[in-house]
């Protein structure tokens, strides 16, 4: 009897995504550039879950996905599995980004100054206030600065880093290590974790990263830099070998101070940092990593190099909401066989116990 | 306009050489889990995407393709593999065990005998046997390559004084080649006896877990069992399939108003054994 209903299998299928589909079928009437424009925030972080810079796709997929962010960022992954990779683009000196905010709060002045930008931290979260928001014009063109030049402004931190009083991590890496082309072993190289965090779910290292700050953990961190803003992609051209920039990206970037420590290369004490770096505009997702890599790399904090987030292990294995979205959802799946199996070892355990 | 651009395989090619390099590896260290890079997949991650991978990466015009999922063919998953697999490769399908060269499964081994030539591919969702007793990445490698799996004894050894057996019901660890322990992903321990001298090519698949191992043809693989302990599989005596009347194979427990009644778990078991009556 269960055999005909599971043969019904390909029909039921059909039927349930059919079903989906319609459900979500107003979505049609929402434009790309209005998801992409006007949503932007969603598509960011599909781009960054995804790992992939892809406004389009992003819009797309948000689409597909009836604004579900997780299974958005699932669909730019699985198209990003059918892409070939054709090579590594230039660093990016987060310096040289064209700046749309950038503040500290580390130093009430700094060389190139607090540049605020355009800020949710500001806004009081009240419905009824939105409407008086959007009555007002906004004074000027905002979005004039970025028809100027970009300017070269150094981290609030640069600083420190000319009195050598922060600590510079020993880098053993001769280039970054890929994690789309190779899985890491343990000793993590900073560059794969890295990489990790920035495809990683931004609610899952903010969990994380917030255990670090408030009990499990000892990292007080003070945001030393945080900006957003357009980065140029440069890439070399496979025939002339020259330098041909691709496009612009929207990129964020924050660099957080933790305490001091003994620093293990002369054993003077500095200022630890952590970095935090992402696609799309997203300051939570930024911090957190940046915290996390304070964690992980200066575990010389009160409780050690015990606490969760100081732990690769939980880091790496846990922060990629594509994988642990798709295996919470796979306990959907049957489970009879092993079930099955279950019952039989529970039945035979009791009856061992029974005699006794 | 994606869609039309998928090549053979779904991959790229050097996806693909990267997953047979790995595999390759595999074969050549029988038990030993091969981390890869395992790209994301159209379908979620815990549902198949290691053995997926694999089939990908192997598949090529010449194979017939089976996907059983709890030993079951129309199970909605194996349909929706099924399906992908074909939709990006084209190549032949078929229910029938002899007649695949490449059966992807998840928790099972086909009932009917594996034959030379033939590959099963076993979708997991765990594949380091130690995670239970050890969950640090480093000191697992550690402990594989010398030979320790003191805590997989003790663990053994403290269920079954307690409940007379391990309370390990699926995925029961098996040593491969008297060298590495393994877990053969969530197949029930009637299907652990089926792994040794198998004349198909065993392949396991983590992509979740980033992880590919293997079985050889005709290697030696034995259930981690105490000397004074007969290895127990789950007992079916004096039970048959109510739809075919097999007996000696595994068994769906099916709870209705009627009462209990049990099934073949193997589908295209069942329905030949039918047809034979």
């Amino acid at each position: 009897m269960s055999y005909v209903a599971i043969k019904g299998g390909t029909d039921a299928i059909r039927q349930s995504k059919t079903f989906f589909r319609r459900q979500l079928e107003e979505v049609e009437s929402i434009s790309d550039q209005a998801i992409i424009s006007g949503l932007r925030f969603s598509c960011d972080r599909i781009m960054a879950e995804g790992a992939l810079y892809t406004e389009k796709l992003a819009a797309r997929a948000m689409r597909l996905s009836g604004g579900d962010l997780l299974e958005a960022a699932f669909y730019v992954r699985a198209h990003r599995s059918t892409c070939q990779r054709i090579g590594t683009a230039a660093d990016i000196d987060t310096a040289d980004v064209h700046i749309l905010r950038r503040i500290s709060s580390a130093f009430k002045d700094i060389e190139g100054g607090q540049i605020l930008g355009p800020s949710c931290d500001y806004v009081i979260r009240l419905f009824s206030s939105m409407r008086a928001a959007s009555a007002e014009p906004p004074e000027e063109d905002f979005t004039s600065s970025l028809k100027q030049p970009a300017i070269r402004v150094e981290s609030a931190l640069a600083s420190l880093r000319a009195d050598d009083r922060i600590i510079l991590l020993d880098n053993t890496e001769s280039e970054p290590f890929d994690v789309s082309r190779s899985y890491p072993l343990p000793p993590y190289p900073r560059s794969a974790v890295m990489q990790i965090m920035a495809r990683g779910e931004t609610g899952s290292l903010l969990g994380f990263a917030y255990t670090s700050m408030r009990g499990y953990g000892d990292v007080h961190p003070t945001i030393g830099d945080l900006r957003l803003g357009m980065a140029d992609i440069i890439f070399s051209h496979p025939f002339s070998g020259g330098k041909v920039h691709i496009g612009t990206i929207r990129i964020t970037a924050c660099e957080t101070v933790g305490s001091f420590s003994r620093d293990p290369g002369d054993g003077k004490l500095r200022l630890s940092v952590g970095f935090g770096f992402c696609f799309g505009f997203n300051e939570t997702k930024a911090i957190a990593m940046s915290i996390l890599d304070l964690a992980m790399n200066h575990t010389g904090y009160s409780v050690g190099g015990h606490a969760i987030a100081a732990n690769p292990e939980i880091v790496v294995h846990h922060v990629d909401a594509i994988e642990s979205m798709g295996f919470t959802n796979h306990f959907k799946l049957p489970h009879y066989v092993t079930f099955q199996a279950d019952l039989h070892v529970f039945e035979r355990a009791g009856k061992n116990n029974d005699g006794k | 306009m994606t869609e039309n651009r998928i090549t053979y395989g779904f991959f790229d090619e050097d996806a693909k050489k990267e997953i047979r390099r790995a595999t390759l590896k595999a074969v050549a260290l029988p038990g030993y889990i091969v981390p890869f890079a395992s790209r994301e997949m159209p379908i979620a991650r815990g549902w198949g995407t290691g053995g997926l991978q694999i089939t990908l990466a192997i598949i090529t015009e010449d194979d017939t393709l089976k996907v059983i999922d709890q030993g079951c063919d129309g199970s909605v998953n194996a349909v929706n593999i099924r399906d992908f697999i074909v939709s990006v490769t084209g190549v032949d399908e078929t229910l029938a065990t002899p007649e695949a060269t490449i059966i992807q499964t998840r928790h099972r081994v086909p009932e009917y005998p594996l034959r030379e030539k033939q590959t099963l591919i076993y979708q997991v969702p765990y594949p380091e046997v130690l995670t239970t007793v050890e969950p640090d990445t480093a000191r697992q490698k550690q402990m594989h390559a010398n030979i320790d799996y003191a805590k997989l004894w003790v663990l053994l050894y403290e269920d079954t004084s307690q409940y007379g057996d391990s309370r390990i019901s699926s995925r029961y660890p098996v040593q491969v080649n008297d060298h590495y322990v393994m877990d053969p992903s969530p197949i029930p321990k009637f299907d652990i006896p089926k792994l040794g001298d198998n004349p198909a090519l065993q392949l396991f698949g983590a992509g979740r877990e980033k992880r590919i191992y293997a079985i050889p043809p005709y290697t030696k693989v034995a259930p981690l069992t105490f000397s004074d302990r007969d290895f127990a599989i789950e007992d079916f005596s004096g039970r048959c399939c109510e739809r075919c009347g097999a007996t000696g194979v595994y068994l769906d427990e099916v709870h209705l108003d009627t009462g209990v009644h049990f099934f073949c778990s193997d589908t295209y078991h069942c329905d030949s054994c039918k047809e034979e009556a």
